[in-house]
């Protein structure tokens, strides 16, 4: 995600009101010491955490380094609290066993599509048979293929949906 | 003298024995932070921390570091990066990302 240019300003202004100092461009946020950025990081309520992140990028080698603490020990803390964080605000929540990616991402109104099909061959490779199974039988009545036989079952979708 | 030739040497030993090569991904705009996550778990034994990080730093900077080694072990590396395909989370996501092997 990158912050709009027109919200910068805005943003800015919020973190220098949270941090108690003056921030007038990104080049002053990239400035900051390590211990002030995290501090900023650790003051600033989870949904705003994005927006930091994307005002700091391309602001320059070392704000990446700054965010890791610049490897003191005294950071450490802080540098952990934010990368914890910030993982659990963008990552999805692990999934469950229940869960079957080709249902969610692979719909079958745009295997259509045979380039986008072609670039989800490996996605489709990787998956369990059992979500292979459920998948192609609800969708295109294939199947069921036997374990550990991913690839049979791509071609098979693959010469069902271009004879058709 | 004597010191200086010990230095030397376990400097050379030290050398001979360090990984020569690096894996750097590259960042675009088709993949998710999740799928840089998982495909670096899958690719490079990256526990899910660390891959965490890696996938902010190549978002912020543009690249990271993923993986330390010897030449065949990075091509290797980088290999199963280019085959790992593109992000089913994202429809516009048509490939893999990009990796390159350099020299330390």
């Amino acid at each position: 995600m990158r912050l709009p240019d027109e919200l910068a300003p805005q943003a800015l202004t919020y973190f220098s009101q949270i941090l108690g100092r003056e921030l007038e461009d990104v080049s002053d946020l990239a400035a900051l010491s390590s211990r002030d950025l995290l501090r900023l990081a650790d003051l600033l309520p989870e949904p705003i955490l994005p927006a930091l992140v994307s005002l700091l990028k391309g602001a320059g080698a070392g704000v990446f380094d700054k965010l890791l603490g610049d490897h003191e020990e005294e950071n450490r803390e802080l540098s952990d609290r934010f990368f914890t964080r910030y993982r659990e605000l963008v990552l999805e929540t692990p999934l469950d066993g229940d869960f079957n990616p080709l249902e969610a991402w692979l719909p079958p109104e745009a295997c259509q599509d045979l380039a986008f099909l072609s670039s989800r061959q490996t996605f489709f490779l990787r998956q369990e048979m059992d979500h292979i199974n459920e998948w192609m039988a609800r969708n295109f009545g294939l199947g069921p293929f036997p374990p550990a036989t991913q690839l049979e079952a791509w071609n098979e979708l693959w010469s069902f949906l271009t004879r058709r | 003298m004597s010191s200086q030739t010990e230095s030397t040497t376990d400097t050379e030993t030290e050398s001979a024995l360090a990984p020569l090569f690096k894996v750097v991904l590259m960042d675009d705009d088709e993949h998710t932070y999740d799928y840089v996550v998982e495909m670096l778990c899958a690719t490079c034994n990256l526990s899910r921390e660390s891959a965490f990080r890696c996938a902010v730093e190549v978002d912020l900077m543009g690249r990271t570091t993923v993986f330390y080694g010897t030449l065949d072990q990075c091509k290797n590396r980088a290999g199963r990066i280019l085959g790992y395909g593109a992000d089913p989370r994202l429809p516009r996501s048509r490939g893999s990302m990009k990796a390159e092997v350099h020299e330390r």
